[in-house]
């Protein structure tokens, strides 16, 4: 009895791992969004210099930011705005892998 | 009211619409199939409240009425009376329905047809009309794709993409896409709409469809879709909910296409797919391909390896890529003609089967990752 209820700690423990992982991903992608919005607004009057810096910048927090929901895929859960942050059942999703390939 | 009508004729209508007959009735009456002469027509009507079914067949009517009868005795009965002329009649609305052929007569118990929510007459809405053959081509071509996990609603359904120059039909388990362009007759639509209903139960009314150049009349709330067709009525609900913007799980272009027959494909896959037997079977079946043949690898613990081999036409460079055997063969099954594109773009992106002589269809299958 004693090893099933240990267990069962290890995984709420790795359950509650992965969702705190979720609420930073959450977290990266508002910002991203955010970061968005405000180069929009700023690309009116940038130099092409300034355009490529804050570009290249963005393309490596995306970058990162996809590695991550690569990496939950990869764990089984979804990443597509279908079933986000719920667990695979073990086969691959449509529209998380067109999430994937995007690019 | 009372009536005379061949058994046949009889046996038809009650096979039509004891499909929306609820095993667990949520009031009594709904038990019953509702039964009305007039005119020389005998209207049968049942519903479960999800969906609604009315059957007209022709009859010889002495004199008008209604009731209703518990629907499994009816059909019961039904199936047992011989195949002469039998007379139905009721002294009264509430009364019991006489059922009389040669010499016998059966009395049955009957429910107060006043108590019977009837199909709505809708008037107003946005209307489209199919030939039947193309709902048909629906139900076989798309539903089946769908998920049967009742707890993601608008999965279970078939999408209908309405826009300004005509119609898609879309089902999806997440898993594998099918879809087919519609070929509408008329269409009067207020602005470009989606609505979803269930699949397996549009493979349901296309099995009442015997006449494949028949029209079917569509009208559609924000709510419901009211179906016509000859001898028949059919009121659906409309699933709740968004469906996910499926155009973009759609590759828009190739790298490798390959063409292949769909007998040989679908055979050595059915081959392939001895490997799915037993406790540790596998799905999975293992695609590689050359500039003229197709190769198909499978393997169990338990069944041990299987390879096939398949004659094709290929364009691009080779892509190994694997599938569930389960998703291959469903579109398989269905896809006519004799030759299809197995288009690729990666060893992870999904796969699209378009028939050669079909335009209109495509089915898109996940590809399963193989280490
Ligand atoms: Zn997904």
């Amino acid at each position: 009895m004693k090893k099933i209820t240990t267990r069962l700690i290890a995984l709420e423990e790795h359950l509650q791992g992965l969702l705190a992982e979720i609420e930073l991903l959450k977290m990266e992608a508002y910002a991203l969004e955010a970061e968005n919005q405000r180069l929009r607004a700023q690309r009116a009057n940038v130099t092409p210099e300034e355009m490529n810096r804050v570009e290249d910048n963005a393309r490596m927090l995306q970058g990162e930011g996809y590695d991550n929901l690569a990496r939950l895929y990869q764990e089984g859960f979804h990443i597509c705005h279908v079933h986000f942050g719920q667990p695979r059942t073990g086969e691959e999703c449509l529209f998380c892998m067109t999430f994937l390939h995007k690019e | 009211m009372e009536f005379t009508c061949s058994r046949p004729e009889l046996l038809e209508g009650v096979n039509a619409v004891i499909r929306a007959v609820s095993s667990k009735p949520q009031i009594p009456v709904l038990s019953g199939i509702y039964m009305e002469t007039n005119d020389h027509v005998l209207r049968l009507v049942a519903t479960d409240m999800e969906i609604g079914i009315e059957y007209k067949i022709p009859v010889q009517t002495n004199q008008s009425g209604a009731t209703v009868v518990n629907a499994r005795v009816f059909n019961e009965m039904v199936r047992r009376l011989p195949d002469s002329p039998v007379m139905f009649s009721t002294a009264g609305d509430h009364a019991a329905l006489k059922v009389r052929y040669h010499g016998s007569e059966v009395t049955l118990n009957t429910m107060n047809p006043q108590e019977f929510p009837l199909l709505p007459t809708i008037l107003d809405g946005d209307r489209v009309t199919l030939k039947a053959s193309n709902f048909k081509e629906m139900t076989r071509l798309v539903s089946f794709a769908a998920s049967t996990d009742e707890a993601r609603p608008w999965f279970t359904g078939v999408l209908w993409d309405f826009h300004p120059d005509g119609l898609r039909w879309v089902a999806t388990d997440t898993h594998r896409l099918a879809m087919l362009v519609g070929e509408v007759v008329h269409q009067q639509i207020a602005e470009p709409r989606q609505l979803i209903l269930h699949g397996k139960t549009l493979s349901d009314v296309a099995k009442l469809l015997d006449d494949d150049d028949q029209e079917l009349h569509m009208i559609m709330t924000s709510s419901q879709v009211l179906l016509e067709a000859d001898r028949l009525r059919v009121i659906l609900r409309i699933i709740d909910g968004q469906y996910p913007k499926y155009q973009q799980v759609i590759p828009r272009e190739w790298k490798t296409r390959i063409t292949i027959s769909v007998k040989a494909l679908s055979e050595a896959v059915d081959r392939a797919s001895l490997a799915s037997i037993g406790k540790e079977g596998s799905n999975i079946v293992k695609l590689s391909m050359d500039k003229d043949s197709l190769q198909i690898r499978s393997n169990s613990p338990e069944v041990g390896h299987i390879y096939e081999e398949v004659w094709i036409d290929m364009q691009g460079e080779p892509i190994p890529i694997a599938f569930n055997y389960r998703y291959l063969q469903e579109a398989l099954r269905v896809i006519g003609g004799d030759q299809v594109y197995l288009d690729l773009s990666g060893t992870l992106v999904p796969g699209v089967l378009r028939p050669l002589q079909d335009e209109r269809y495509l089915y898109l299958i996940v590809p399963v990752r193989t280490v």
